[in-house]
């Protein structure tokens, strides 16, 4: 599903304060797999994931997604491809904080001219998909971590995305929720999405699903 | 995108952004209501004038003598009526009389009441007046501001003329003339041709112009010409002259508040462009997220545009709303005085509603175009960076 070849990233190229974040990267993901991105901060994972996201533009290399350059698409284009095929559960989780859960998750689908009725479907099943169905008229500024994380994971799913990449998505819960989202994820692998996970917390070293490790360094994966 | 859902979502952000909003939307309401309440004032009172000055007769004749004018014969009046074009020729009598003690003037006006005026808003005026009654006694109607003048000064029903002979004339007040006309006649008194002649000095053979209807406005060059060739020694003045000296009266005040107000919607926009641009980190933040989630620039640039289209419209509403009714319901406290501070006599006005299309047109495009660039831009240079930095 997705195919990085040669890829590098280079914040402020020719500038005194040029930084290679990602060298040569080569990676495959299947659909349907589920790959842990493991590395310590500063080590590329959440650039890499950004990239894949088409977030940022790599400097060089190429990002297919179902055999598609992706990487150099104009800005509407982008846009769309994100909306259409890809859920990003950042590690802030980066909500409205004012606006209730049902308001934040339906965000990605107004530009879609989805009538109301197409949008209030996709956003239930969203919602019941992440566990948060139960605070849908809560305002988030008033939900626990862990509610918030899930109001992200609906949010990521309401388009019902092939790809779903999540950005250090323990580091802001406490055990209990991290396990939780565990489950989540297990249960969206299941049903068949591609997901992308980088982290650096040990939860995701012995997952009980078949999962690839990859391990990132100093811009490189060494294994 | 412009859904329900789009429109909802708009809406529940410019709700939970209100305290952001709210001091732009004051500012704007402010100034556009300052703009539209001077406007309307001056559309209002440049209508009324037109509307008086279009009842004028053509042509207005004064004598000279060494360049100076000087009371014309009256017999003039019989002798312009049989030039060829000319409908109706009067002999006019007016003239400022001075009040000493207090420094102010009023406008004196002989009426002729047997003879139909040329004027025709003067007719009108006397119209329903009993004749036998009025010319009984020395009457006079004055206008509203001099009723109120004079009641400062006890003269409650009468006053007592001072003639250029030394003698004095008692006249009494007859009626008060209507206040809906004030801004001509609010300083004026209207009173019979003769007695007018005695408190101004004219001699009873002459007035002071010759005033002439000439319906045919082809005719009018020639007519001129005429006169000339019959009294070199005289002034003709047009109507279409005096229209045209109130317009440019008009147009310089106007264009002075027009400059004062660019001046003033320059930095409004400067600080809207300002605030905008040092766009706070949550606005940035909610930039990001939106772009994040697959908004694309088009689309985050829509939501903005739209947002602050509704406060500028909401406040240009308001505002337009707030000045009608201040001038035309409150007729304008304190901003009458920008027009009539220095006038002769305070003047209680009572503005016409007269409001152009073109006005609001000039308004609208004035206030929301710059408004709306102004915030465009910051937000623009904000959509086109990466999210991700836009969401830190």
């Amino acid at each position: 599903m997705i195919k990085i070849q040669n890829l590098n990233k280079i914040y402020n190229e020719n500038k005194q304060n040029q930084f290679h974040a990602l060298k040569d990267i080569n990676l495959k993901v299947k659909k349907g797999e589920l790959l842990i991105l493991k590395g310590v901060s500063g080590s590329g994972k959440s650039t890499l994931l950004s990239i894949i996201a088409v977030l940022s533009k790599p400097t060089n290399g190429k990002l297919l997604v179902n055999d598609e350059q992706v990487s150099r698409l104009p800005d509407f284009h982008t846009s769309l491809f994100r909306t259409n095929h890809i859920g990003f559960i950042p590690q802030a989780f980066n909500l409205f904080e004012s606006l209730d859960v049902q308001n934040n998750v339906q965000i990605p689908l107004i530009p879609l001219n989805l009538t109301q009725e197409q949008i209030n479907k996709k956003v239930n099943i969203a919602m019941n998909l992440a566990n948060i169905q139960h605070k849908h008229n809560q305002t988030v500024n008033l939900l626990s971590g862990g509610e918030k994380q899930r109001c992200a994971i609906a949010r990521a799913l309401v388009n019902n995305p092939e790809l779903i990449l999540c950005d250090e998505p323990t580091a802001n819960l406490d055990k209990q929720n991290s396990v939780k989202f565990l489950e989540i994820i297990k249960q969206l692998n299941k049903l068949g999405k591609t997901i992308v996970i980088a982290t650096h917390d040990s939860i995701f070293d012995n997952l009980d699903i078949a999962h690839t490790l990859v391990h990132m360094d100093d811009g490189m994966i060494i294994a | 995108m412009l859904n329900k859902s789009f429109f909802n979502f708009l809406t529940l952000n410019l709700i939970s952004s209100k305290q952001k909003h709210i001091a732009i939307f004051l500012l704007s309401i402010i100034i556009i209501f300052i703009l539209s309440s001077v406007l309307f004032i001056s559309k209002s009172l440049q209508y009324t004038m037109m509307q008086t000055l279009d009842q004028q007769a053509d042509f207005t004749i004064q004598k000279l003598r060494a360049g100076k004018v000087v009371d014309t014969p009256q017999d003039w009046a019989d002798e312009f009526i049989t030039i060829d074009g000319v409908t109706a020729s009067n002999a006019r009598v007016y003239g400022q009389y001075w009040y000493e003690p207090d420094e102010k003037y009023f406008t004196i006006v002989g009426i002729d009441m047997f003879e139909p005026n040329i004027v025709k808003n003067l007719n009108n005026l006397i119209k329903d007046i009993d004749i036998k009654e009025f010319l009984s006694k020395p009457y006079m109607i004055v206008g509203s501001g001099v009723k109120e003048f004079l009641a400062n000064y006890h003269y409650f029903k009468e006053y007592n003329f001072r003639t250029p002979s030394r003698s004095i004339q008692k006249v009494y007040i007859y009626d008060v003339l209507p206040k809906d006309i004030n801004i001509v006649s609010n300083d004026t008194i209207l009173m019979p041709i003769d007695l007018a002649k005695k408190i101004l000095g004219i001699d009873e053979d002459k007035s002071t112009d010759i005033t002439l209807s000439v319906p045919n406005k082809l005719e009018r060059e020639n007519i001129k010409i005429k006169l000339i060739l019959k009294h070199f020694d005289s002034r003709i003045i047009l109507k279409e002259d005096i229209q045209k000296a109130y317009e440019n009266m008009f147009n310089y005040k106007g264009g002075l508040f027009l400059i004062l107000y660019i001046v003033v919607l320059v930095t409004f926009i400067l600080i809207l462009y300002q605030r905008y641009n040092t766009i706070s980190s949550s606005d940035k933040k909610h930039i990001g997220i939106l772009r994040f989630l697959g908004w694309s620039i088009k689309d985050v640039l829509y939501l903005k545009v739209l947002e602050n289209l509704i406060i500028a419209i909401s406040a240009f509403v308001v505002g337009i709303i707030l000045a009608y009714i201040y001038v035309f319901i409150f007729n304008a406290p304190f901003l009458s005085n920008i027009f009539f501070g220095f006038n002769n006599i305070s003047n209680d006005v009572q503005y016409v509603p007269y409001i152009p299309f073109g006005l609001f047109f000039t308004l609208f495009f004035f206030f929301v175009v710059p408004f709306i660039s102004a915030v465009l831009i910051p937000v623009w240079r904000v959509a086109i960076i990466d999210p991700l930095e836009a969401m830190r």
